[in-house]
């Protein structure tokens, strides 16, 4: 009868580790959306009746081309290498990317923030921008609030806000239309 | 997997009634002998396989019924409580689980086991979907595949190192398909699995491990041939004759894992001709290697034919024909320079194929109670 103690104890090991591993998992992102510095990202304009149409979104953001001239590194930035693209905000609070560097780097000035990104393709391409990933590219919208959405996005302006923390990453807040924030998701 | 097992064990039974009746008409076993038989096949194998079988049906369809409940992504219930319902899944199912081991109905427990891992991988969609992380996507596969893995190896487990090994071959496909260059990481993770196996001794982990571990290989192959390396498929071709030739030998030494060495020349037939094939019609080449391999293909083909009836194995002669079938429609549609080509390509093989077939006759004719013992 003592053989059957091991899988009894490797049940209690595996809960366990699986309930620490989803648990840590919900205390970064909790936490980056917390304290991380909120910025505003306009999302590219689609037609906002087929945004919100399906179970998730994919959003696009002008910070996602970035000109090949401010890559320095070309191996190191094939996918799935992660990198750091320094952002930076212009008069009218739009952001562009300013440059790319291969270990993270503290932003220079209040008006920068850096963010990971990923390349998006494997091949540089040639008209002189690349597409990168921020992570904050997927958008589920929740069961039946699409047509709100829709509705609240319809002839504005739509962006995302997003936190960002201090080692770059960054999570989707929540969806403003004309500058505010209209929709927060709720963090459980 | 799980047709082939009920089939299998379906068909067990009936062949099992078949000969028992046979033995009775002959009078080798009484009446009582061959009900005492029935009686135990029913009571033991037969109806304790068909429960755990299906015990591990249900939980793959209770943990597909987890996975859809996070897909829908249903509001009346809020992300907090869905959460704790996947938590509380997850811990009531490790606990059922706790519970039949300790009441020594393993079986069952494994089952559960499964139905653990898989509200696992629930949990970790259901997370992702509640903040929209999408990091990349790979990542959230693999870590669904240590935790798999991790319980595999804890408890041991055959079902979660089944799924284990599933979710890292979904990753390294998935990984394939984003990053070119040849993903090494696969070969780590299918060891870490192996060495489950290995303690647990399960004999269809063997076919599970092989089928992983063949994929892989050939994908080596097109992975390599996509970087211009010097050897590709070639490599492939290698691996499988060495495969092959390992388990003869094996095979001949060693009789009491024929049926292992048996399986294993299986994968490295399998492995060998798909490495010819994307030789002959995959890369571009020019005719004459094409006839040249193809040449090749054919010669190793009836080899293992000869081999594979000398031999009395029905999987490698099963192989060796399906490769025969596939090699002459490929040479045919491919066209071997012109149609004229490709006409004498295989009027000279068939005239050898014949040449030879009459040689095997006359060996046949001389001795006839040699073949098949020769194996």
């Amino acid at each position: 009868m003592m053989v059957l103690w091991r899988p009894i104890i490797g049940i209690a090991l595996s809960l366990t580790a699986q309930t620490a591993v989803l648990g840590w998992i919900i205390y970064e992102h909790v936490n980056l959306i917390k304290s991380g510095r909120e910025i505003m990202l306009p999302i590219v304009p689609i037609d906002p009746r087929d945004l919100f149409r399906g179970e998730y979104v994919r959003l696009t953001y002008s910070i996602a081309r970035v000109p090949t001239g401010l890559f320095s590194m070309k191996k190191s930035a094939l996918p799935p290498a992660a990198f750091y693209v320094t952002l930076q905000q212009d008069a009218d609070g739009n952001w562009s990317p300013v440059k790319v560097a291969e270990q993270l780097e503290p932003a220079a000035k209040d008006l920068q923030i850096v963010l990971k990104a990923r390349r998006r393709e494997q091949w540089w391409p040639t008209n002189g921008e690349v597409t990168v990933n921020y992570g904050i590219e997927q958008y589920f919208i929740p069961e039946g609030k699409g047509l709100e959405l829709e509705g609240l996005a319809r002839n504005r302006k739509l962006a995302a806000v997003i936190a960002v923390d201090a080692r770059g990453n960054a999570a989707i807040k929540g969806l403003a239309i004309d500058g505010k924030l209209r929709y927060e998701d709720r963090l459980f | 997997l799980f047709i082939y097992l009920l089939t299998a064990m379906v068909g067990y039974r009936a062949k099992i009634e078949r000969d028992l009746r046979r033995w009775e008409a002959s009078g080798w076993l009484d009446r009582d002998g061959a009900n005492a038989i029935r009686a135990e096949l029913a009571a033991k194998r037969v109806g304790f396989e068909l429960a755990s079988t299906l015990a591990i049906l249900g939980a793959v369809l209770l943990g597909f019924a987890a996975m859809s409940f996070v897909a829908a992504n249903w509001q009346l219930m809020s992300k907090l409580a869905r959460l704790l319902l996947l938590f509380c899944g997850l811990s009531g199912s490790y606990a059922i689980a706790a519970a039949l081991f300790k009441r020594s109905m393993p079986a069952f427990g494994h089952a559960v086991v499964l139905l653990a891992v898989t509200i696992f991988g629930a949990a970790i969609m259901l997370i992702a979907q509640m903040y929209h992380i999408e990091g990349s996507p790979t990542d959230a596969v693999l870590l669904w595949a240590m935790g798999a893995l991790g319980a595999g190896l804890m408890i041991p487990s055959n079902p979660a190192l089944a799924a284990a090994l599933a979710l890292f071959g979904l990753w390294s496909s998935w990984e394939m398909t984003l990053v070119p260059g040849v993903h090494w990481a696969f070969l780590l993770s299918w060891t870490a699995v192996a060495s489950g196996f290995a303690m647990t001794r399960w004999r269809p982990a063997l076919h599970l491990l092989s089928i992983a571990m063949s994929a892989w290989i050939i994908a080596l192959g097109y992975r390599l041939s996509d970087m211009g390396a010097y050897a590709a498929h070639e490599i492939v071709v290698v691996i499988g004759l060495l495969l092959s030739t390992a388990s003869i030998l094996v095979g001949r030494r060693d009789r009491r894992n024929r049926r292992v060495s048996g399986a294993i020349l299986g994968y490295g037939m399998v492995l060998t001709y798909a490495g010819l094939f994307a030789l002959q019609f995959i890369v571009p080449k020019p005719t004459d290697t094409i006839v040249a391999v193809g040449a090749l293909t054919l010669v190793l083909i009836v080899g293992a034919l000869v081999w594979a009836i000398r031999a009395g194995n029905r999987l490698a002669l099963w192989i060796a024909y399906s490769a025969f079938s596939i090699e002459i429609f490929a040479l045919y549609t491919k066209k071997l320079g012109s149609l004229m080509g490709t006409s004498a390509f295989f009027f000279v093989a068939g005239l050898i194929v014949i040449a030879l077939s009459m040689v095997a006759y006359r060996l046949h004719g001389r001795s006839p109670t040699n073949t098949g013992a020769a194996a």
